[in-house]
């Protein structure tokens, strides 16, 4: 199963990797066709979808890395005890609205099944199911980090950041 | 408009990801209002991120990262120090030059604060600055990379309030150098109080030999931004398509001139691109349903109507948007600040008959500077924690600085040809 979702994680990350290559060749290319008064019709929309695509995929990487944090200043003051059982709070409402997201999302993405691109002859729903995929992959990763956290408070764990993944810290410094 | 703002309050006080503060006070918002259907909120939240304007932002992200791996920062470095060293508080200024002259291939405060301060940290501790010092002049001086086209700043103001991004970049460009101005005088005159960093007796007069010497390597950098504006100005690329035009020339520059960048680097570079992207696009796409409700709250007739009320000069009034800025800046995010107080500001300056680039580079400046300044910013924070310094002390050090930078703002504010001189220039009058 660990294997699995690792194997998961790397595919994801990669699959982002080239969406994000194809985008820059991409506007690029038209750009130049564009100078030689060559016009694709349907290069913004590709390059729209692939943004979409790309960005709630690295949203959904970056959140899985730890990447996407909050503002600690108030609870940092408070008891560790509790402090936990807001960083729980937080999780649980967040996952929660996952979750509300992905079903609205998915219902959206159906109602619109039928309607295409005018350039192009794939489904418009293709942008919104980006959503739904990302949302429907941060449940997940929500669920992990609030599972690192019970363990946490149940002592069995001695991470000092639940919010990040295990070589997380280091990705983070050298990502700034 | 109280369970919107509260839910907004709450939620970040807990310390939830400003993303979803947004996205689910947003959410909540409609499911309160039988008026408005849930499938709206999360049409808003895809369509938010369709907006062909947008692609800048992942470009630039990438372009300024691209740049950082390809040899390009340490070349700006170089001729940072030697412009600077017979200088007083000559490590000080580096970081200030440093800054004006990143600005112009990158476009985030907060990265470009973390890099100096990482790069001239460790020398400056041990020349014998105190660490307050080092993180305040370091993180401030990053504000200037905000003015200096590319800015992802002006992007996203301009993508919300539909104004040039082509004109913005060209008017960010003169208060930008007087911000590097106002900047190295005080540094000078805060290192001569506290006699840190005299210059060497022994360094030598910079000479033009040495200059060339050096521009022959650091020449592409410096003439990034005046290509894009000119690239954008004739045509040859839209402010959108600019970004990808600076992808490809980072990746020549540094494969072909530089020769320093490799497919490992390369894949480093995407990686933290895709990832910084994804963290600012989901905070953009999340706005759209709060930035919704906040009109239906009608809260922008309510602000607007509160600060018309206080005085009928245009100047003061823009003043006045600009302290409320700033104190919007101390709390919250600096792009949630962009996504939902352009579409309140942006209406009302044109009223008064500001130019509306005027306007955007002095926005951009004084949110951004949000992230510097305490109880909560993102650069402030990187910049303490990369060298372990009490934010107190950040907060002293960094008062002189702040003040040249608002006292340079009010100034331009009764100014607005020293802005608009380049756009009107460049790409003619309105």
């Amino acid at each position: 199963m660990k294997k699995i979702y690792r194997w998961y994680c790397k595919a994801e990350e990669a699959v982002c990797g080239v969406g994000f290559m194809f985008l820059v060749g991409f506007v690029f290319l038209s750009a130049i066709l564009r100078f030689f008064r060559f016009s694709m019709s349907w290069n913004i929309d590709l390059a729209m979808l692939l943004l979409a695509w790309t960005a709630f995929m690295g949203a959904d990487i970056a959140w899985r890395g730890g990447q996407i944090i909050g503002v600690d200043i108030l609870t940092r003051t408070l008891p560790v005890a509790l402090q936990r059982v807001i960083q729980l709070a937080v999780y649980a409402i967040v996952l929660a609205a996952l979750v509300i997201m992905f079903i609205f999302g998915a219902r959206l993405a159906w109602s619109e099944r039928v309607s295409t691109y005018q350039s192009m002859p794939i489904p418009y729903s293709l942008v919104t199911i980006s959503l739904v995929f990302a949302a429907f992959s941060m449940v997940f990763t929500t669920i992990q980090k609030i599972r690192r956290v019970v363990l946490l408070m149940a002592g069995k764990s001695t991470a000092s950041n639940p919010n990040a993944g295990p070589d997380d810290q280091m990705k983070m410094d050298e990502d700034i | 408009m109280t369970l919107l703002l509260l839910s907004f309050v709450l939620f970040l006080a807990m310390g939830m990801p400003i993303a979803f503060v947004i996205g689910i006070a947003g959410f909540m918002y409609f499911f309160t209002q039988p008026m408005l259907p849930f499938e709206g909120a999360v049409q808003m939240v895809v369509l938010q991120s369709q907006s062909f304007a947008f692609l800048a932002v992942p470009f630039f992200i990438f372009a300024g990262n691209l740049m950082n791996v390809s040899g390009i920062t340490s070349r700006l470095l170089g001729l940072a120090r030697l412009v600077t060293r017979r200088m007083y508080g000559g490590t000080a200024q580096v970081s200030v030059v440093m800054s004006t002259l990143m600005g112009g291939v990158s476009g985030s405060a907060t990265a470009d604060a973390a890099m100096e301060t990482r790069i001239l940290g460790p020398e400056m501790m041990r020349i014998g600055y105190k660490k307050g010092y080092i993180c305040a002049v370091n993180c401030t001086t990053s504000l200037i990379t905000a003015t200096i086209p590319p800015s992802l700043g002006l992007i996203i103001f301009g993508f919300v309030g539909q104004v040039s991004i082509g004109r913005l970049f060209a008017g960010g460009l003169i208060p930008g150098l007087i911000m590097m101005a106002f900047l190295m005088a005080t540094t000078s005159l805060t290192s001569r109080i506290k006699r840190y960093d005299p210059p060497r007796a022994e360094a030598p007069r910079l000479t033009i030999h040495e200059l060339v010497l050096n521009l022959k390597e650091s020449v592409w950098a410096l003439l990034f931004p005046v290509l894009l504006i000119v690239g954008i100005r004739f045509g040859v690329f839209t402010p959108s398509e600019s970004g990808a035009f600076a992808v490809i020339y980072a990746i020549v520059i540094g494969k072909f001139v530089h020769k320093e960048l490799t497919w490992e680097k390369f894949k480093k570079a995407l990686v933290t691109s895709f990832k910084d992207n994804g963290a600012i696009m989901l905070i953009i796409a999340m706005s759209g349903p709060f930035s919704y409700a906040l009109t239906w709250v009608q809260l922008p007739v309510a602000l607007s109507s509160l600060i018309f009320g206080i005085s009928n000069n245009p100047q003061i009034l823009m003043l006045v948007m600009l302290a409320f800025l700033f104190v919007t800046g101390m709390f919250v995010d600096s792009n949630v600040n962009f996504l939902l107080l352009t579409p309140i500001f942006l209406p009302m300056v044109k009223s008064l008959g500001v130019d509306p680039v005027h306007f955007g580079v002095l926005m951009a400046t004084v949110v951004t500077l949000g992230v510097m300044t305490p109880p909560i910013g993102a650069a402030l924070y990187t910049v303490c924690g990369i060298i372990d310094c009490p934010v107190e002390e950040y907060a002293k050090e960094s008062i002189p600085f702040m003040t040249a930078i608002l006292l340079e703002l009010a100034i331009l504010v009764f100014l607005p040809g020293v802005v608009t001189f380049i756009p009107n220039l460049v790409f003619g009058k309105f």
